[in-house]
């Protein structure tokens, strides 16, 4: 089993990634008074544990609220603003599967999906959102139900940060087991490259919005996988059952991409279909514009 | 079918394994990358597989393929379908052997050889079902061979003419009378333009296909001794005896010190003579040749030129000839008269003294004496005269009898002629001698006459055979003194009506002729005649052996196949032969030419069989028209196209 490369836990609070998601909302689709969670708004402005967004500081202004941290990237006084909102658990599902480890490049699958959760987990920490995690392969490896208190962060990044195994998955009905882990609605954002039967996948999926969970599918994959950006003969090796295959990269290449779209389609019309969002992520991307993204259509819709 | 001209190479197919080896040493190493499924790649492999494996494989042929193209190319294959298997063929081969095949290029290799390595060739790629024959041919005819002879020492050239129209006869026959439906001849020849048009050629059929091989050489120099004559051969004291030599140059170009020279045997000694010519180019040189002869007999022997050139057959001919001195003719006049032309002989000498035309070397001159006889004191000595013609002798002794018989029982010839002073008496005493011809009548008659027939095979008299010639039916008389009964040996020559006029008896290698009038134009008026000088000439001729049945020198061509030119002495006569001066003049057809002339239609023949038929004509040891290592290089440079167009697309 090959083991990746860990992102380290100052990678995973890095500030900078961590400030750019500070602007994002996490927002649950649900409204509180029909699920408990959702995208819950405060209809003023005031002291929250939260803040929404910023706002040009006009004289008058609390200079609590000024933004110290834009003024100095900016040159700008900025103030914040705030929502109330009632908290959400959100459940961290990433999959750390052996495919996970597959990818070249500086950022691998496996760290850009550590990356993307804890960032997540920061910015439900900052809300004062319980933040839960949980590791799985082919079974639930570690599962941390859903906290608030900024000990618990650093207990997720840490568990994020191990060095750990990466045992093969051949199937995605660990999924129903996790529903049960997660009885209490909340927003599930599931990080994995989803290389599962799609019937079993939306199956498991089906189980989390039975038990009324928002659920959120960040599709992470290296370009290799979506793009085949290679020429010559290549000789694949999959990392979940080590099978070989050789051919010509190029030979192929339409082919497979056009095999990658078909399958993504599938996904987004499934995910549609049950109300899922699925968001199709390539590693090169950058997280922090992969969340803006995704947040800022998710702002749109609700 | 295929085959090769360097079989070792194909030995060097066994590097047909070198792609097979590079293939498995050399393989595209991969690069190894992990994905997080290959699901998506099989599906798209397993729709590539098997046409990626095609690929491979027609890759690892290609190249096999090439390797073998390659060793096919060193071994240089050909296609040997000229002549393809056939139980319907049937082939003439024919070989030019006439004297221009004797012709030969700078390295000394001759027509003939380049012709008979030609018709090895021809005959080597001929499929054992083929009925083949094969022949040489010139203007004797065609001489049948072996086929298996074509594989042994080139034949020699004859001394002959070319006469295609023989030849092609020939083939005709022999194809004509087989039941092959697939017939060919083969002409292998210099196409010397003497050759065409000699012997016509008829029933030839369009359908048959004549092939014509040309091994025709082009020559810088070749002079050639066309001709040798004898202008004068007459030996008279400080007139030479005069030749005629005609050399031609048929090469392109001016050529200088050209030596001749000539050897005869005469009947004394060995007569030698040179000369230093210049000949034009393309053009001829006449050259009177004298010779200062004073023994009489035949002179034979040859004219050469001694320069070395293309063709040697044609640098010598072969001449020969009787020099001697005119015939002597004593012209014995029984009446002076009182003016020249008054006497008895006046008109005779003067048509016996003509000179004969120039280059007419056969025609003798007569070298006339004269004796008055009513002056003369009888007969001078008779030995050196070929002929004695008494003309209105009055009267001939005893002794002058005994002397002309003696002089006619020894080969001497006699003539008389009437007239008013002759006396029957003398000649009663010439037909007791056994000489004159019969009894002539006790007196002339004025009965007027006119020549109302002849024997016209008398060799003097044949000629008038035809009277286009001269009608002798004009001749009249009113006068004659016949003779009224002709002697047991003796002929009749003229008659008018019921008269002999005219006759002769032997006696001997002698003869006596007698002509019933005069000589000049007293009983007749013949001497204003056409005819006289004509008729005088020819008797006199006649009387000195220059109507003789053989000459003693007779010319002739090499015509008969196995005929040499050269000198051979028959009996009493000398046969001269030489080759035909046509074949001799290098003028040669072009293919089309002769078809032309000899009304052959076209032969259409594929690029291939053009090929080969240049082929034919080359020298040994060069490429093959059959060669087919183009084709193989075209075919190897289209798979190495395909190969790299495929190579780039697949993964070795």
């Amino acid at each position: 089993m090959k083991t990746a490369a860990r992102p380290t836990v100052q990678e995973l609070v890095d500030p900078h990634d961590l400030a750019n998601v500070d602007d994002l909302q996490l927002v649950a689709r649900w409204v509180v008074e029909g699920f408990m969670h959702g995208l819950h708004r405060s209809p003023y402005v005031g002291y929250s544990v939260d803040f929404v967004s910023h706002r040009e500081y006009v004289p008058g202004d609390d200079l609590r609220h000024l933004n110290w941290k834009l003024f100095g990237r900016q040159d700008k006084l900025y103030v914040k603003q705030y929502d109330a909102e009632t908290n959400v658990d959100l459940h961290v599902v990433l999959d750390v599967s052996r495919s996970m480890t597959a990818g070249e490049g500086k950022l691998g699958k496996l760290r850009y999906a550590c990356l993307l959760a804890a960032s997540l987990a920061h910015l439900a920490q900052r809300q004062r959102d319980a933040v839960g995690l949980t590791l799985f392969a082919g079974s639930v490896l570690e599962h941390y139900e859903p906290r608030s208190t900024s000990d618990h962060l650093m207990e997720l990044i840490g568990a994020l940060a191990r060095q750990r195994e990466h045992p093969a998955a051949d199937s995605i009905r660990v999924l129903h087991e996790m529903a049960e882990l997660m009885p209490r609605r909340g927003l599930v954002v599931m990080i994995s490259d989803f290389y599962f039967d799609v019937n079993e996948l939306f199956g498991g999926l089906d189980h989390f919005r039975h038990f009324g969970h928002d659920v959120l599918l960040f599709h992470i994959l290296d370009p290799l996988e979506r793009l085949l950006p290679l020429d010559g003969a290549v000789r694949f090796v999959d990392a979940e059952t080590g099978e070989r295959l050789e051919t010509l990269a190029h030979e192929i290449r339409p082919g497979f991409v056009a095999a990658i779209e078909t399958w993504l389609a599938e996904l987004r019309q499934g995910c549609l279909a049950r109300d899922i969002d699925h968001v199709s992520l390539v590693t090169q991307t950058p997280l922090e514009r992969a969340l803006i993204e995704y947040f800022a259509t998710r702002t749109e819709l609700y | 079918m295929p085959s090769f001209i360097h079989f070792g190479f194909l030995a060097v197919g066994l590097v047909v394994g070198l792609p097979i080896l590079i293939h498995l040493m050399f393989r595209q190493r991969a690069r190894t990358v992990s994905i997080g499924s290959v699901r998506f790649l099989q599906q798209v492999i397993r729709r590539h597989q098997r046409r990626r494996r095609v690929r491979q494989l027609l890759l690892l042929l290609l190249r096999c393929l090439a390797i073998l193209l390659l060793v096919l190319l060193f071994a240089r294959p050909y296609w040997d379908s000229r002549y393809r298997d056939s139980l319907e063929r049937e082939v003439v081969v024919i070989v030019d052997r006439s004297a221009s095949m004797a012709t030969a290029d700078a390295r000394g290799t001759t027509s003939i050889g380049n012709a008979w390595r030609a018709a090895h060739k021809v005959m080597a790629g001929i499929d054992e079902n083929v009925v083949v024959h094969l022949g040489l041919c010139d203007a004797a005819g065609v001489e049948a061979l072996a086929t298996a002879t074509v594989t042994q020492v080139v034949p020699a050239t004859s001394e002959a003419a070319t006469d295609f129209g023989l030849a092609l006869a020939w083939a005709r026959d022999v194809l004509g009378a087989s039941s092959r439906t697939d017939q060919r001849i083969v002409l292998i020849t210099d196409l010397q333009r003497s050759g065409a048009g000699k012997t016509p050629l008829d029933g030839v059929s369009e359908s048959l296909q004549v092939d014509i091989v040309d091994v025709g050489q082009a020559i810088s120099q070749d002079l050639a001794v066309t001709s040798v004559g004898v202008l004068r051969s007459e030996l008279r004291p400080q007139v030479p005896i005069l030749l005629s030599v005609l050399v031609r140059n048929n090469g392109p170009a001016l050529v200088e010190k050209v030596d001749l020279r000539l050897q005869l045997q005469g009947p004394v000694a060995v007569v030698e003579s040179q000369r230093r010519i210049d000949v034009p180019a393309a053009g001829v040189t006449r050259v009177e040749w004298p010779l200062e002869l004073i023994d009489e007999g035949i002179y034979q022997g040859h004219m050469e030129i001694t320069n070395r050139d293309a063709a040697q057959w044609n640098n010598r001919r072969y001449l020969a000839f009787d020099a001697r001195p005119p015939d002597r003719l004593l012209l014995v006049d029984g009446d002076e008269g009182r003016a020249v032309y008054g006497n008895e002989t006046y008109y005779l000498e003067k048509a016996l003294r003509l000179a004969p035309p120039p280059g007419v070397a056969t025609a003798r001159s007569f070298e006339i004496e004269r004796l008055v006889w009513e002056t003369g004191s009888g007969f001078p000595r008779l030995d050196g005269f070929q002929a004695i013609i008494l003309c209105n002798v009055r009267r001939l002794r005893p002794v002058d009898i005994e002397r002309l018989t003696a002089y006619a029982s020894a080969g001497g010839q006699i003539w008389i002629f009437a007239g008013d002073k002759l006396e029957p008496e003398s000649l009663d005493a010439l037909t007791q001698a056994g000489l004159f011809p019969g009894r002539i009548a006790r007196r002339p008659t004025t009965e007027h006459g006119r020549v109302t027939s002849w024997p016209k095979e008398h060799p003097a008299l044949a000629p008038f055979a035809d009277p286009q010639r001269g009608d002798l039916r004009r001749l009249d008389f009113h006068k004659t003194w016949p003779i009224d009964e002709l002697a047991a040996n003796a002929e009749s020559l003229l008659l008018t009506g019921q008269h002999i006029v005219a006759a002769q008896r032997p006696l001997g290698s002698g003869r006596c002729i007698y002509f019933g009038w005069t000589a000049d134009r007293d009983w007749t008026d013949w001497p204003q005649s056409r005819l006289y000088v004509p008729l005088v000439r020819q008797f006199a001729a006649y009387l000195t052996g220059q109507l003789a049945d053989r000459p003693k020198v007779q010319q002739v061509l090499v015509e008969r196949a196995g005929q040499q030119t050269g000198l051979e002495q028959q009996a009493e006569q000398v046969i001269v032969t030489n080759a035909d001066a046509n074949e001799m003049v290098s003028d040669r057809l072009t293919e089309e030419q002769f078809r032309d002339m000899m009304g052959l239609s076209a032969l259409e023949l594929s690029s291939e069989e053009k090929a080969a038929r240049a082929d034919l004509a080359l020298p040994p040891n060069m490429s093959r028209p059959d060669e087919i290592w183009t084709s193989v290089l075209w075919i190897l440079l289209a798979v190495l196209a395909v190969e790299t167009l495929l190579a780039s697309r697949v993964h070795a």
